[in-house]
């Protein structure tokens, strides 16, 4: 979500300091991990918002500073792509899809939450989570369009 | 269910939250389709590598645990030293604060009532002239009833 594992360390502190600090806050009118990820994603969503004001990463950019490391990570073995540096490339390629949709994916792909839980926390219905989830599939699957080769992916069939 | 209603249900099937019935149709209508296989399959591609499944080592997660509560710890310790400061002397400066400015005051008076050559109507005044505070007072208390009704 922020891009890469220092800033995400950073922020996983920050968002643990500030659980703590707030807990007599929780009511316990939903799960506490919803709870939780809801100080998550608003945590995120201000970090990214006051980088954003420094600096914005576009697709052409990325694909002309990372065009060569993009091909290589998909055309490489799932498993090394779970390596420190291609998780940083991941960020910047996440980083190209507006905030509510790497968010949203962020919670679905990378934590695994079901649907009625990613409306709990992000405090929308459950057709706008669906709605929101398949449009951010689809730009993603858009903006890595060429690099993403049939035999490469036809391969992990 | 035609193929435009099966791609909105394609990633339900990844995802899971289908019904059986639903999960019988998607999956007869993928075996069926190269297009739909494909959209699944460029779609594992990218989350395999964007969403790698995150493992952590015990003592990487250990450090990162004795790092918050060293912050927790450390905010708790600024709160305390605040409380304390508020409570050993804050308190106790502004209660003395108060008993002085209170002397203070009481002797003012006594001053103000001695320099009054004793005239307690001048330190004390009366109810009327309380009531108006622009200092206008004494005029109002002058008028009578009298002067008033025509």
């Amino acid at each position: 979500m922020l891009q890469n594992h220092t800033d995400a360390e950073e922020a996983s502190q920050d968002i643990f300091v500030k659980a703590y600090r707030n807990l007599p806050k929780f009511k316990g009118n939903s799960a506490f991990s919803t709870w939780l990820y809801r100080i998550t994603t608003n945590h995120c969503l201000d970090v990214l918002r006051k980088r954003n004001r420094r600096k914005t990463y576009s697709l052409d950019a990325l694909v002309e500073d990372e065009g060569d490391s993009i091909h290589r990570l998909f055309s490489s073995d799932p498993v090394a792509a779970s390596q420190m540096e291609n998780r940083d490339l991941a960020g910047k390629i996440l980083s190209t899809l507006p905030e509510d949709y790497r968010m949203i994916l962020t919670l679905r792909e990378a934590d695994g939450l079901e649907y009625q839980e990613i409306a709990q926390t992000l405090d929308c219905s459950l057709d706008a989570v669906k709605g929101r989830l398949s449009r951010a599939r689809r730009q993603l699957q858009e903006n890595l369009r060429h690099f993403l080769r049939e035999k490469d992916v036809y391969k992990e069939e | 269910m035609n193929h435009e209603m099966i791609q909105q249900k394609l990633f339900a099937l990844y995802d899971g939250p289908l019904t059986e019935k639903e999960r019988k149709l998607v999956e007869s209508h993928l075996a069926q389709c190269a297009e739909c296989r494909k959209a699944i399959a460029q779609w594992k591609a990218i989350s395999t590598r964007l969403f790698p499944a995150q493992t952590f080592s015990e003592a990487a997660e250990d450090a990162f645990v004795a790092r918050v509560m060293g912050r927790v710890r450390a905010a708790g310790e600024k709160m305390e030293s605040w409380g304390t400061l508020f409570f050993r002397w804050l308190v106790p400066l502004a209660g003395s604060a108060v008993v002085a400015g209170w002397v203070f005051f009481s002797v003012l008076s006594d001053t103000s009532i001695f320099s009054s050559g004793g005239n307690e109507e001048a330190a004390f005044p009366s109810e009327s002239s309380y009531s108006n505070a622009s200092g206008n007072g004494i005029v109002l208390a002058s008028y009578s009833s009298q002067d008033i009704v025509p």
